[in-house]
């Protein structure tokens, strides 16, 4: 490969992290405006729809997915701790690189396809389960470790449930939409025929 | 796939994206029915409540205002959305009974509860 096509590939790439990232926040700004009564902490909720992004970012982009994600968290991470301390920016790359973990697994367990053909259903609920999974557990044991959270069950069960609920809730969104519009097209394509 | 840790080749992006898209929209819901499929599902359920088989040839010649070629089109689709299966007869394998899905059963109890609803209302 050239120095040339790497300098070409630099805008995408932060086009990618930037898009990814931005994705995040508004998932999340929306998350927090949709569902503030299901907040059990900052950054705990049992309906967590940024969640789905972290899977799809790192099925979709690899490592400048989770490269996005980790710039997404830190970003929203800033108006909380305005000095962006050492445990948030702990705690963004734990969640940036748990769905990286999470696919990781996934794809080697379920012998998915580099270019993902022929990704079904059922193989995206194992990923956003272990999505799920891996970024509660690797979380949480952080924060037990550092001592942040009193017991490691308590932050467990709502951020598992939370991202799996918030994934799927996401998924089924996007489901619907490319429905409609495949419809809409259809409808579209009759008409004009 | 993260097996790479090189730049992502963007062509291979795009492949990833138009495949992901495929699985989001195969998420299981209710299948979309067009209104053949309705009017079949309909007229089938109303014999399975009453404890009556269903066969495919019967049904083929069931529907005065549907052609069986039709019917036997829709019979093909409902069975790809789940929401009929074909059981072959015991002693006649060649016989093909028509019978309901799980899905179809949860259908037509999600239909009830809309009309209890709408009742309600």
């Amino acid at each position: 490969m050239t120095n040339g096509s790497h300098a070409n590939r630099f805008p995408n790439s932060l086009y990618s992290v930037a898009g990814i990232a931005l994705v995040y926040w508004l998932l999340y700004q929306l998350n927090d405006w949709l569902f503030t009564n299901f907040e059990v902490s900052r950054s705990i909720s049992w309906i967590f729809l940024p969640a789905a992004i972290r899977v799809i970012a790192v099925l979709l982009l690899d490592w400048e997915g989770v490269a996005g994600l980790l710039f997404g968290s830190i970003v929203m991470a800033f108006p909380w701790h305005g000095d962006a301390s050492v445990n948030s920016c702990i705690v963004s790359v734990l969640s940036s690189l748990s769905p990286m973990l999470a696919v990781t697994s996934g794809a080697y367990l379920m012998k998915t396809k580099a270019d993902l053909h022929g990704l079904g259903a059922k193989q995206l609920f194992v990923f956003a389960l272990l999505g799920a999974l891996f970024n509660s557990v690797i979380q949480n044991t952080y924060f037990q470790l550092s001592g942040t959270a009193k017991s490691w069950l308590t932050g467990l069960v709502p951020m598992f449930v939370g991202d799996f609920i918030g994934t799927l809730i996401v998924l089924y969104c996007a489901s619907m939409l490319i429905r409609f519009s495949l419809r809409r097209d259809a409808r579209q394509s009759s008409l004009s025929s | 796939m993260p097996k790479k840790a090189t730049s992502p080749n963007y062509s291979q992006t795009y492949i990833k994206f138009i495949n992901l898209a495929q699985a989001i929209r195969e998420l299981p819901t209710f299948p979309s029915l067009d209104g053949a499929e309705q009017q079949l599902l309909n007229a089938f359920a109303v014999l399975w409540n009453q404890k009556k088989s269903v066969r495919v040839l019967e049904a083929m010649q069931m529907f005065p205002d549907i052609s069986a070629s039709t019917v036997h089109r829709r019979l093909v689709t409902l069975r790809k959305k789940g929401m009929i299966s074909l059981e072959a007869d015991e002693e006649n394998q060649r016989v093909k009974y028509i019978a309901p899905t799980p899905l179809a059963h949860k259908y037509f109890a999600k239909l009830g509860e809309c009309l209890n609803k709408a009742i309600a209302t």
